[in-house]
């Protein structure tokens, strides 16, 4: 698993819940010198375990923790540059949503071996959504659930996400965007602080 | 082209529609004054008001050189172009140029090229000011997404940087030679002085001679080869269980186990000794060196301590040294007077 991925869930566990959390979590977990670098690959098992480390030690199901955590990654104010690249995808929320296609394609152009789920916007019924999901692994999916409530917040929309299950037993999105101008959202500046 | 009367073939666009298509073309008439310009470069301009002004008013060709006049631009034909901006100094715009049917007018389409990054802070464009099918959205995403990448590759090498510093600073050996460092030599002698073995254990202290006229007169790189050789034969005159290490620059110790015998250590001085001034070969160069040693023999103290084992084994070959180099020299024991094994030899 790509260390941008390992990372993040660090970064969220320290800076949401402490260092002293974070360094029992890693304990438990094993993570090597408590410390993931983003630009190094590790096992997955390692991930598995740190994640279940984490449920263990905030007493929370993964499912949350990863939601949280996949807002956490586009909200954190000190880290914006996640932010920022996927507010290049498009100018409102919706166009936003359209692009979600591509999002596999942009991660492998900003960072070569950088694999995270294949997504597809699928329109349900006026500003309702489905989103189809297909990854090496299912519980991806409440990340990318915690990213698009962030993201819609970002644009200042308002939205709803669920995730459910598609009738083949494949996990999905379901979004309902309920007002696309709900607030100002935060600023986009297309040139990036110099 | 030619102009045809069939319909198709022409293409009536209003003008929020070219907005969209191209934010950042200038559309100028037969007269040579702008027609209207995109929503982009109306904004780069500052509001001020470019159209209705003449075409040469407001920017100028740098490519093709020499294009100064309203005739040329009205043949144009599809050519590439650089132009800047007269009211907006340091911004140079590429594109392309292209003259309208009948003399009507010309039209260009204009874009920042690589400055793009540059151009949307100074001028505070946004998505919208960018046609669809335009890249430069991508290439400022790609221009982020890599400073953001570089900055992550940038840390991790930092700290292995680091690491290996740590690393360099806690390792045993020698980075040259291969041989025990000095580190690993305290190591090594504190555990001899704690089990010094049913005999004892001999120390040698080696120093090299002439080893700075090699560095001074044939450079660096001689003197490293110089010193890979020196370790080559300290190894080879050695067991493996003993402990040879370079200490400093051209200084080493030998921690022999197992001895108590000075005439055999006295011979192994020797024997290095005389491998060591055979003379060594480099690019074309010869390089002569020898070395001054002091023995002393743990057998000589009760209890032995590092210490004083090192500085008397040092002490040594400073006689040596003072004795005219290239010899040995033992401390005396329990007792004696220190002095040049040659001099005591029969």
């Amino acid at each position: 698993m790509h260390g941008l991925i390992t990372k993040s869930i660090q970064r969220f566990l320290e800076d949401t819940y402490g260092g002293e959390v974070w360094l029992r979590i890693a304990e438990q977990a094993g993570v090597p010198d408590a410390q993931f670098e983003t630009m190094l690959y590790y096992p997955e098992k390692v991930f598995d375990q740190t994640l279940e480390a984490a449920c263990q030690e905030l007493d929370k199901p993964s499912a949350t923790i990863l939601e949280d955590m996949g807002t956490y990654i586009i909200s954190h104010p000190e880290r914006p540059a996640l932010r920022r690249l996927l507010r290049f995808c498009g100018a409102s929320f919706s166009d936003f949503l359209n692009a979600l296609e591509d999002l596999r394609g942009r991660a492998r152009l900003a960072v070569p071996g950088l694999d995270v789920p294949a997504l597809e916007l699928k329109p349900l019924a006026e500003k309702r959504y489905q989103i189809a999901y297909e990854w090496h692994r299912k519980d991806g999916i409440f990340v990318i659930s915690g990213i698009l409530r962030a993201m819609a917040d970002d644009y200042g929309a308002l939205a709803f996400t669920e995730v459910a299950e598609d009738g083949n037993g494949h996990p999905t999105i379901e979004i309902a965007v309920l007002d696309r101008a709900f607030s100002e959202g935060r600023e986009f500046d297309l040139g990036a602080p110099a | 082209m030619t102009p045809s009367s069939n319909d198709t073939s022409f293409l009536n666009l209003p003008a929020n529609i070219l907005d969209d298509l191209m934010p950042m073309h200038l559309w100028m008439g037969a007269t040579g004054h702008i027609l209207h310009v995109g929503r982009a470069l109306r904004r780069i301009t500052d509001q001020s008001r470019v159209e209705g002004q003449l075409l040469f008013e407001v920017l100028e060709f740098r490519r093709p050189r020499e294009l100064c006049s309203i005739e040329e631009v009205l043949n144009l034909n599809s050519v590439q172009i650089k132009v800047v901006l007269r009211d907006v100094p340091g911004l140079s715009l590429k594109g392309v140029a292209t003259a309208l049917p009948s003399g009507s007018g010309a039209f260009l389409n204009l874009s920042f090229g690589i400055s793009v990054q540059e151009a949307v802070r100074r001028f505070k464009l946004d998505i919208g000011d960018f046609a669809a099918s335009d890249l430069a959205v991508e290439m400022l995403y790609l221009i982020e997404a890599n400073a953001a990448v570089m900055a992550e590759s940038r840390s991790l090498n930092e700290k292995l940087q680091q690491a290996k510093r740590e690393a360099e600073r806690r390792a045993l050996t020698d980075t040259l030679t291969g041989l025990n460092n000095r580190r690993a030599m305290d190591a090594a002698l504190e555990d001899l002085v704690a089990a010094p073995g049913r005999v004892g254990f001999g120390v040698m202290h080696l120093d090299l001679d002439h080893f700075k006229a090699v560095n001074d007169t044939l450079g660096h790189a001689a003197g490293d080869a110089v010193l890979l050789k020196v370790a080559d034969v300290l190894r080879t005159e050695t067991r493996g269980d003993d402990v040879v290490c370079r200490v400093g620059g051209d200084e080493f110790v030998l921690l022999i186990r197992d001895c108590d015998d000075k005439g055999l250590l006295g011979r192994i001085a020797e024997r290095i000794i005389g491998k060591l001034e055979e003379p060594i070969d480099f690019e074309g160069e010869t390089a002569r060196i020898s070395a001054s040693i002091g023995i002393t023999l743990s057998s000589f103290y009760d209890p032995p301590e590092v210490d004083k084992l090192l500085s008397d084994a040092d002490e040594a070959t400073y006689v040596s040294k003072r004795s005219g180099r290239a010899q040995h020299s033992f401390v005396p024991g329990p007792g004696g007077e220190l002095s040049s094994d040659l001099l005591l030899a029969p």
